[in-house]
């Protein structure tokens, strides 16, 4: 009976951190694919009316929510502040990010807004290009590693109850 | 005013102007790069001691103008200025970036002149009995000497007058528009024609807001002159204002003096709020 309920609880922690690890991918997708959505946001806005960044995000911060949303509104919140440009650095210092995607993000918004009209969108739709790539990647890990590590960790659940029973 | 710069100056900066002087007197901020600050109260300079900026500085203080948005100042940043809010004027200058012959940016930022808009309750009779029976006007003076703190001063009483003023503030600095809200008392029946080229804004907003008046800063150019001329055909009053120190220079200018053939009246000043002489281009001083 002892061995039926321990290997319960395996299985249930195995499969639960199969869930977590899938969950990783996904909301790591869903991160990067609000930044994308963004991206266009800020092509839109500054090819068209010119408006200011604190604006466009607003009004993208109006329609959407998640992750992103949370950081994105910290940034704006220090760029309206004097004094605190160093703290863009701990604006997306989301958990579901990986390391490489921190430094792109630490990147892109220390240098957001710093360039002549003309560089800005350029670099904008560089950054476009970039961020594609950088979705079809996540979006591949999330289908293949995220649901491979959901069916593993419950497998591997199974795999050790049945063992210990 | 307080608010406006300590979202727009380097806390070191502003806490030193904050203990040499009064914000409410405080007209002009000048900062070059590894060179001392500069400030003025009521026109008059000082040195603000031996604190120097740097570059970084100046970068600073630009991304808090445009509030981290320089793509959305370039086309004034070319023509040499950026406006913050409550009608902050920023004057820029540093090295051009040429393309195709023409100014397309600014970068390299050395110098910056930050002029702070005043509202000035103007006591002057010269100046009540000219708003009291209201003919196209000139404001003339050297800069820096209030002619634009007089224009709004004009046009407040003017539209409290129920005149429908139209204000073409093309620089955002008559009417500190800021986030689409005016941030200046321009009265009860102005109308701000903001960002709009002024050549492009006499066409189009004479048409549209059918004013009884018009105000603009700083004349500058045939054809301005030609659209003033226009506009006064057409039985709308002017009021402007124009970098001059003397009318007789202005009258062996042939533009100038085609501009003063419609102005009836020509208000020199001598500094913030004192008014020199009011002149009736018709019957002689007033």
């Amino acid at each position: 009976m002892l061995k039926m309920t321990l290997g319960g609880i395996l299985c249930f922690i195995s499969a639960y951190l199969g869930i977590v690890g899938k969950n990783y991918y996904e909301k790591r997708y869903k991160y990067l694919a609000s930044f994308n959505d963004y991206l266009l946001a800020l092509v839109d806005g500054i090819s068209y009316s010119k408006d200011r960044l604190p604006e466009i995000s607003k009004k993208y911060l109006a329609q959407s929510k998640g992750g992103f949303s949370k950081d994105l509104q910290s940034f704006i919140s220090v760029i309206e502040r004097v004094g605190e440009e160093e703290k863009i650095e701990n604006c997306f210092n989301c958990k579901y990010l990986k390391k490489q995607d921190k430094a792109y993000f630490n990147d892109f918004f220390s240098s957001l807004g710093k360039v002549d009209y003309d560089t800005q969108l350029s670099k904008l739709n560089m950054s476009k290009a970039e961020m594609e790539k950088i979705l079809a990647k996540a979006e591949k890990d999330k289908k293949t590693t995220g649901n491979v590590l959901s069916k593993l960790g419950l497998l591997i659940g199974i795999t050790i109850m049945i063992i210990l029973v | 005013m307080e608010s406006m710069l300590s979202k727009l100056l380097p806390l070191s900066i502003y806490n030193e102007l904050y203990r040499v002087c009064d914000f409410n007197e405080l007209s002009e901020i000048r900062l070059r790069v590894d060179k001392p600050i500069h400030y003025a109260i009521n026109g008059r300079y000082k040195r603000l001691g031996d604190f120097c900026i740097s570059s970084s500085d100046v970068e600073k203080i630009l991304s808090y103008a445009t509030k981290s948005s320089l793509y959305a100042y370039n086309t004034s940043m070319v023509d040499g200025f950026i406006t913050f809010d409550g009608g902050i004027r920023i004057g820029v200058s540093g090295e051009g970036v040429l393309k195709g012959g023409s100014l397309c940016a600014l970068k390299n930022v050395t110098s910056l002149c930050i002029r702070i808009p005043h509202y000035v309750e103007i006591k002057d009779k010269r100046i009540d009995s000219l708003l009291k029976n209201f003919q196209n006007t000139l404001i003339i003076s050297k800069p820096g000497y209030g002619k634009t703190t007089l224009l709004r001063y004009m046009i407040k009483r003017l539209s409290d007058e129920a005149y429908n003023v139209l204000v073409l503030d093309e620089r955002g600095e008559l009417s500190g528009v800021s986030d689409g809200k005016q941030t200046i008392d321009l009265g009860e029946c102005s109308d701000v024609a903001l960002g709009i080229p002024k050549i492009t804004a006499y066409a189009s907003q004479v048409r549209s807001m059918r004013p009884d008046v018009i105000a603009t800063d700083e004349i500058f150019g045939e054809k301005e002159i030609e659209c003033i001329a226009d506009c006064v055909r057409c039985g709308v009053k002017i009021i402007a204002t124009l970098h001059s120190d003397d009318p007789k220079s202005l009258k062996k200018n042939a533009s100038y003096s085609k501009l003063l053939d419609d102005i009836r009246y020509v208000v020199c000043i001598a500094g913030i709020g004192n008014i020199d002489k009011v002149i009736d281009l018709k019957n002689g001083l007033i």
